[in-house]
């Protein structure tokens, strides 16, 4: 069918305002008054790379052996309360990055919770955990979640009769796993390892509560002391560089899209361990639990209550909350009713214009945040003054990130909506507009809902774009955590870092867990 | 059967996507109360036609009228929730966040169901204990009754059938066929069925049109298009003739099968349906049997000349043939047409 022209026209609009901060910011970096080598001769810029680099590799590395682990460990071995091991070792991914280094930060700093507990025995200062150590045991912790949850769905979908044959062929049991399994989850253990990559190469709460200079923190740095653009734009356009590399190779090994495997594939029985591995193995999860979930919401719970017997004044921490509802209630209505023109060219109309669409919108949702809120800042402090450190420059920041959230939702929907329903319906009698509100829309508007949920919960967690864009006096729950606990005002930070927790933590888990384990 | 006015008539109906014309000069006649087959294969454009009467697509060019009212051509085009028509679709399309009584009861107004026009639908097509149960929730021959019951309930012009009955299996498709035959003569309502399976479209139409790569090669009865076949392609789609080549000369072709009078001089197709060669067991036989199928009501013979070359023929089961029996054989029907190579 041929795309009616309003539809196309609306889509096109949409496509260039979501283009305009890549356009900007490839507009800028073209036009620089000074040439390249200058910029790596006068600042530290191959340290910064270096810097970012070496915590990816160091986090994905640790994330995918440690969610790998745990995969194998609950589905392939007999474990006692492997279901409720699994759900406590998927949690900790509701814990923003900047909450999580709060509670370590306060916990282990070298006067901090740690040496006051164990004040008794005589230990009065330790080694903070901070800067690089720091920054790595935190981001691996709230991370990891995102391998277990891809590769143990793979896992478990995985047929057995390979590992069958490879044993009928002398295999050992342990080496199957190097021989034959792990290879076989390749693909899996590559998606979900970059996309822990993408996470920290764009992560700017933890690395900057850690004191650890990456180039996101090098580029807040930049923006707080004075608004020079040329590093900003320079260190941002090495930021998205480095983003689309990883999503162009996650792309290709993308297993959440991909068609399940037909039929019931065959499980393998579970293997029994023996008392000493059993007792390993519990040990193993009592301390990912305990430093997972365990220490950052005791550490939390500890702070809330202090600063409640201290007396903190409650009402600080309203303008906060009032700021993350106001900003995630109008980032989701809109993201939804944004996404419908796109999920309906895209889903009803096979075209190429559709096609370019899918594939940009797709390509933009693994920008670092913060290269799109500087690139905001840019256009409207150059071109547009007039909704400079305006409410409306924010939200439009924060759709152009998570808009491809509302459109999963409604995509995944939209395929449930035949051509031959709205066919059916038309020969039964109903005009155009009927048939939407008795047949679509009670079909997607539950997807709709679920993807304008997400939206919702992502912007209440948004972090640098927030920094950056908010209007003067606009508050959000996460500026507050993050700032309060840069200060060191851990009672204060707690306060916030709590009722995000409270408001967030259920339903991003249950999102998350049915869209990463597919 | 006696049919009174024509309710719909096409003309001259074009349609291409693109460089590939899926229709040429389709045109249909069909009457009140019967029963009208499209048959062809896949690709034939069986689909399209069926699609362009509806009006989920339009034509490039030609006339739609039903019920002596146009209701397409070049100044005209009523969208199909106006056309007055019934559609039961491969895929059934029964809506999956409704359940069986809502979805028969989507077409009617609250004024119908007052009437007690739903009740009535739900008892003639024996739903009424699943009129709370999903689609999902119900076999595929129920789904198939529900599309049925959906299309009908507003009482539609003309209802249009979409290959219904492929997607069950065979046993079912049979008895859910005899069943479906039956409520639309009951309730005199007339239908286009369009289908791939020749032997649906003999038992069950009133008129068939052979459809081949978008053109209409022959419209007629069940009977006609089987003894008369116009061409060779016709005769393919309605049976599975043996055809053999030869040349006519004063009305008489010779073939490895024989002489026959031909109506036509020159290059000429024989056709010759297997169940029109007798075969009788003769040890002085210029045949042999190849293979033996028996499919308990009948059985089919191949068996070869001495050129080699394989002819099939169908029979009662009556004589018991076995590979390398010598046979002589019996022509009792010929049908010829001028060669397509």
């Amino acid at each position: 069918m041929k795309t009616p022209k309003g539809l196309a026209l609306t889509n096109l609009l949409i496509l260039s305002v979501f283009l305009m901060p890549v356009f900007y910011m490839v507009w800028r970096f073209f036009t620089f008054s000074r040439s390249f080598e200058s910029f790596f001769q006068s600042w530290n810029v191959y340290g910064m790379l270096f810097n970012t680099i070496s915590m990816f590799f160091v986090v994905v590395i640790s994330s995918v052996t440690l969610g790998l682990l745990i995969s194998i460990i609950l589905i392939r071995f007999k474990v006692k309360g492997s279901k409720i091991l699994f759900t406590l070792c998927t949690l900790p991914l509701v814990i923003p990055s900047y909450i999580g280094a709060l509670t370590y930060i306060s916990a282990f700093s070298p006067k901090g919770l740690f040496v006051q507990m164990f004040s008794f025995t005589g230990l009065s200062e330790i080694n903070g955990i901070e800067g690089f150590i720091g920054s790595w045991i935190v981001l691996t912790l709230f991370t990891y979640p995102y391998v277990l949850l891809i590769c143990s769905s793979a896992l478990r979908n995985l047929d057995s009769t390979v590992e069958e044959a490879a044993r009928s062929l002398g295999v050992k049991r342990f080496r199957i796993y190097t021989s034959v399994v792990i290879p076989r989850l390749r693909k899996p253990i590559i998606y979900s390892g970059l996309l822990v990559g993408l996470y920290v190469i764009s992560d700017f709460g933890a690395v900057s509560l850690m004191r650890y200079s990456t180039i996101t923190k090098v580029i807040y740095t930049y923006y707080e002391f004075s608004l020079l653009g040329d590093p900003i734009i320079f260190y941002s356009g090495l930021l998205i560089f480095l983003a689309l590399i990883i999503s162009f190779i996650q792309r290709g090994s993308d297993v959440t899209r991909s068609a399940k495997v037909s039929g019931t594939p065959r499980i393998p029985s579970k293997v029994d361990l023996s008392p000493r591995s059993k007792l390993l193995v519990y040990l193993f999860f009592a301390l990912v639990i305990f430093f997972g979930l365990m220490l950052p919401v005791s550490v939390l719970s500890y702070w809330l209550i202090r600063g409640l017997s201290l007396g903190n004044d409650v009402r600080a921490v309203f303008g906060g909350v009032v700021g993350s509802f106001s900003a995630s209630i109008v980032t989701s209505i809109l993201a939804i009713i944004i996404s419908m023109p796109i999920v309906i060219m895209i889903s009803q109309y096979r075209s190429k214009f559709g096609d370019v669409l899918e594939k940009v919108i797709l390509a933009l949702y693994g920008l670092p945040h913060l290269a799109v809120g500087v690139s905001i800042l840019f256009i409207t402090v150059k071109i547009f003054p007039s909704i400079y450190q305006s409410f409306f420059a924010l939200v439009i920041s924060y759709l152009i990130v998570f808009l491809p959230q509302a459109i999963g939702g409604g995509q995944a929907s939209m395929e449930q909506v035949k051509g031959s329903y709205i066919d059916a319906s038309s020969s039964l009698g109903k005009s155009k507009i009927e048939t939407f509100r008795k047949v679509t829309f009670p079909l997607i508007y539950r997807g709709l809902l679920a993807g304008g949920a997400l939206v919702f919960l992502s912007t209440m967690k948004e972090l640098p774009q927030t920094l950056l864009l908010r209007p003067t006096g606009f508050n959000t729950m996460a500026v507050d955590v993050w700032s309060f606990a840069s200060e060191g005002l851990f009672t204060q930070a707690a306060f916030s870092a709590f009722i995000l927790l409270a408001i967030s933590a259920i339903p991003t888990y249950m999102l998350s867990t049915r869209n990463l384990s597919g | 059967m006696v049919f009174d006015n024509l309710i719909i008539r096409a003309r001259s109906l074009e349609k291409s996507y693109g460089p590939e014309q899926v229709l040429t000069d389709f045109n249909l006649d069909v009457w009140k109360g019967s029963i009208f087959g499209i048959l062809g294969i896949s690709g034939s454009g069986k689909t399209t036609a069926l699609r362009l009467l509806a009006g989920f697509e339009n034509p490039d060019s030609g006339s739609i009228e039903m019920h002596d009212r146009i209701v397409f051509d070049q100044e005209t085009n009523i969208p199909p929730e106006d056309r007055n028509i019934g559609m039961v679709f491969q895929d059934y399309a029964l809506f999956p966040h409704l359940n069986v009584e809502k979805n028969i009861a989507f077409g009617l107004s609250t004024k119908d169901i007052k009437n007690g026009r739903l009740e009535e639908v739900l008892e003639m097509c024996n739903l009424k204990k699943y009129r709370n149960k999903f689609p999902q929730d119900i076999s595929g021959g129920q789904q198939q009754r529900v599309a049925l019951a959906r299309a009908l309930a507003p009482k539609p012009d003309v209802v249009l059938l979409d290959e219904p009955f492929t997607s069950l299996d065979a046993h079912m498709a049979r008895e859910l066929r005899d069943e479906v035959v039956h409520l639309l003569r009951e309730t005199e309502t007339t239908a286009i069925l369009v289908t791939h399976d020749q032997e649906e479209a003999l038992s069950v139409c009133d008129i068939v049109s052979v459809l081949e790569d978008g053109k209409v090669m022959q419209s007629a009865t069940p009977q006609e298009i089987y003894l008369n076949p116009v061409s060779q392609n016709v005769a393919n789609s309605v049976g599975d003739p043996n055809i053999i080549k030869g040349f006519s000369k004063n009305g008489r072709v010779e073939t490895a099968l024989g002489t026959f009078v031909s109506a036509y001089e020159g290059a000429l197709d024989v056709s010759i349906r297997p169940e029109c060669i007798e075969l009788s067991l003769d040890s002085k036989g210029a045949y042999v049997v190849k293979e033996c199928i028996f499919y308990g009501h009948d059985q089919v013979v191949s068996f070869e000349n001495s050129a080699g070359q394989i002819f099939r023929s169908r029979s009662l089961p009556s004589t018991i043939f076995e590979t390398g029996d010598k046979i002589s054989i019996e022509i009792s029907e010929v049908t010829t047409f001028p060669s397509n190579t």
